[in-house]
């Protein structure tokens, strides 16, 4: 039913898009002053194609995903998920944690300065803080976490709950652990350095979308002495967490962390699927790279690679 | 139910921008074109009508958190009063500032209409002089201009107390600058740290890094008539570049399941189960 919502949606949406009386008029509508009739009629007819053709291959490439992903998720509900392999990231979360509960200090979990609602990241990230709220309500270690959009406050405080009542320890989940730093990234960067400083967390877990704080909050981790871990695909960002951090889930190992660590059939389905298309990509890659030795072939690759803009 | 509500908010958007990016080439699909990707604009103009209904509904809650603060003299208290300090300051400099702006642009508009008028009067008379035509004109736009070109003068030479740009411009941004320079320290603290040859990868990237540097550099070139360049451009736009783009294809795809898992509602983690709720 879900599913058929989701394709049914995007027509509902068309169908209104094309009756409603607020849409503005078409750009075509305008009178042309510079270009004479035929020539600028034969340039909207060049456009429309060109766009139709782009049209058809973005839907068809998104399609092929989407599929994918279901398919993948389906068979995951069966049984059939591939296996992940071990990231050392991962595994040092429950050493970590035991780690700060053995020194009497808490664990520290930031999403970042920039970790807006809008990126999916911040969400893939949650099922890590649940993981680490779990360990905290198991060891009876205490939890606090850092987070600059109040939106994501919400966001933060369900996960984190989930997490102590995981490991029926709801008791130990304290509201006012979650912090909220508003003003912007440096701002946030600061406020929670300043609180690292003052509460001493033995662990630091930093996953999501990171930018330049991503150092600020690590070399902080570094002076206190604590265990960290990271985790972002941002790319710019890792060196930074490489160098100052004890383990780093690198691109795209910090989206299988989500999975390995839930054992979500959702997840590691998607995460299948994804897979595939990988190798698919890297297929179509070296098949792209042979054809191209070939004139006439060279010329159907450049066009294809044309339409996708 | 919740949890079904917080789905559709989340999938209603996500499929209309969905379409919106799609929307590019639907025209030609439709007889009459479809204006789907036409009808943006209005979507996010009432994001922001939602965005300002939440700061007001923010602003209401703030007041009453912490009155109640003070009322009841809960613990740190008094950084509730410094709330309310900083929240009337700043709002007080913001409308201080827009009073400003609003006589500013007011005294252009009126410059302009009497500028237009003397420009008229002198086209209307051939040879009569600049002074001749502002004797032609009324005493209220000769003021108007000459506030105006007092305006210009001052926002050219002179100095004028501006809240807004006050607090813009000499609080936040030195104190941006400041946690940027910070940054800094920490970038080369780190790479001290990185670049110390303790293993193998340490010892690889070490050895990346000086080709890279030096290479960079014109003293790098000249050293090896060129060929560290070389190298350097190599490591840059062949290994870097093919690791980059490796990766970067994978998260792309990732992304796109990530948010297709929300749109079906398949993210359970962020709408939490509810237990131990208040």
């Amino acid at each position: 039913m879900r599913i058929g919502l989701v394709l049914a949606l995007p027509v509902v949406i068309a169908i209104v898009g094309v009756t409603s009386p607020f849409a503005p008029a078409s750009d075509s509508d305008q009178p042309s002053v510079s270009t004479s009739a035929p020539v600028a009629a034969e340039q909207a007819a060049d456009t429309t194609q060109q766009s139709s053709r782009r049209f058809v291959a973005h839907a068809t490439v998104l399609a092929l995903i989407i599929g994918g992903v279901l398919t993948g998720i389906a068979l995951a509900r069966r049984g059939h998920a591939l296996p992940i392999r071990d990231i050392p990231g991962l595994s040092a979360f429950d050493e970590a944690v035991a780690r700060a509960t053995e020194m009497g200090r808490p664990s520290l979990f930031t999403c970042g300065g920039v970790c807006d609602i809008r990126r999916v990241q911040l969400f893939a990230s949650m099922p890590l803080l649940r993981r680490v709220a779990s360990l905290s309500g198991e060891l009876g270690n205490r939890l606090i976490v850092a987070t600059a959009y109040p939106e994501t406050i919400s966001i933060h405080a369900n996960t984190v709950r989930d997490g102590y009542a995981d490991a029926g320890a709801l008791e130990g989940y304290r509201s006012d652990d979650i912090r909220y730093f508003p003003g912007g990234q440096f701002f946030f960067a600061m406020a929670t350095m300043g609180w690292m400083l003052k509460e001493q967390p033995a662990a630091c877990f930093y996953f999501g979308w990171w930018e330049a704080d991503s150092l600020m909050l690590s070399e902080t981790g570094q002076t206190i002495s604590a265990l960290q871990i990271a985790g972002t695909d941002q790319l710019y960002q890792v060196p930074f967490f490489v160098a100052a951090c004890d383990y780093t889930v690198i691109g795209e190992e910090f989206w299988a962390s989500s999975a390995k660590i839930s054992r979500d059939p959702a997840l590691l389905g998607s995460l299948g699927a994804q897979d595939i298309f990988k190798l698919a990509v890297l297929g179509l890659m070296v098949t792209g790279i042979l054809l191209c030795q070939h004139a006439g072939f060279a010329r159907w690759v450049t066009s294809i690679r044309e339409i996708f803009g | 139910m919740r949890a079904k509500l917080i789905w559709l908010a989340i999938l209603i958007p996500t499929a209309y921008f969905l379409l919106v990016f799609l929307g590019e080439g639907i025209p030609a699909l439709g007889k009459g074109g479809l204006n789907i990707a036409r009808t943006e604009l209005y979507a996010t103009r009432s994001i922001q009508i939602v965005i300002n209904l939440a700061i007001g509904l923010g602003v209401i809650n703030l007041f009453a958190h912490h009155l109640k603060n003070i009322a009841r003299h809960r613990k740190d208290w008094i950084y509730s009063v410094v709330v309310f300090v900083s929240f009337f300051a700043v709002t007080g400099a913001l409308i201080h500032q827009y009073r400003i702006d609003a006589g500013c642009r007011a005294i252009e508009t009126a410059g302009r209409t009497a500028a237009q008028r003397l420009d008229a009067t002198l086209a209307q008379h051939p040879g009569m002089s600049r002074a001749q035509g502002l004797g032609q004109l009324t005493a209220a736009d000769r003021e108007a201009l000459q506030q105006a070109e007092q305006l210009a003068e001052t926002s050219r030479h002179g100095y004028r107390f501006e809240p807004g740009l006050l607090y813009a411009n000499y609080i936040r941004r030195p104190l941006e600058a400041t946690v940027m320079a910070l940054l800094g320290f920490y970038i080369t603290y780190a790479a001290y740290r990185a670049f110390r040859i303790r293993s193998m990868e340490a010892t690889v990237m070490m050895l990346s890094a000086a080709i890279v540097i030096l290479g960079s550099d014109s003293f790098g070139g000249w050293l090896t008539g060129g060929r560290l360049t070389a190298w350097a451009d190599f490591d840059n736009r062949v290994l870097n570049s093919g690791m980059q783009r490796g990766l970067a294809i994978g998260i792309g795809v990732a992304i796109i399941a990530g948010s297709l898992r929300m749109m079906l509602g398949l993210e359970k983690g962020i709408l939490g189960t509810g237990q131990g709720e208040q």
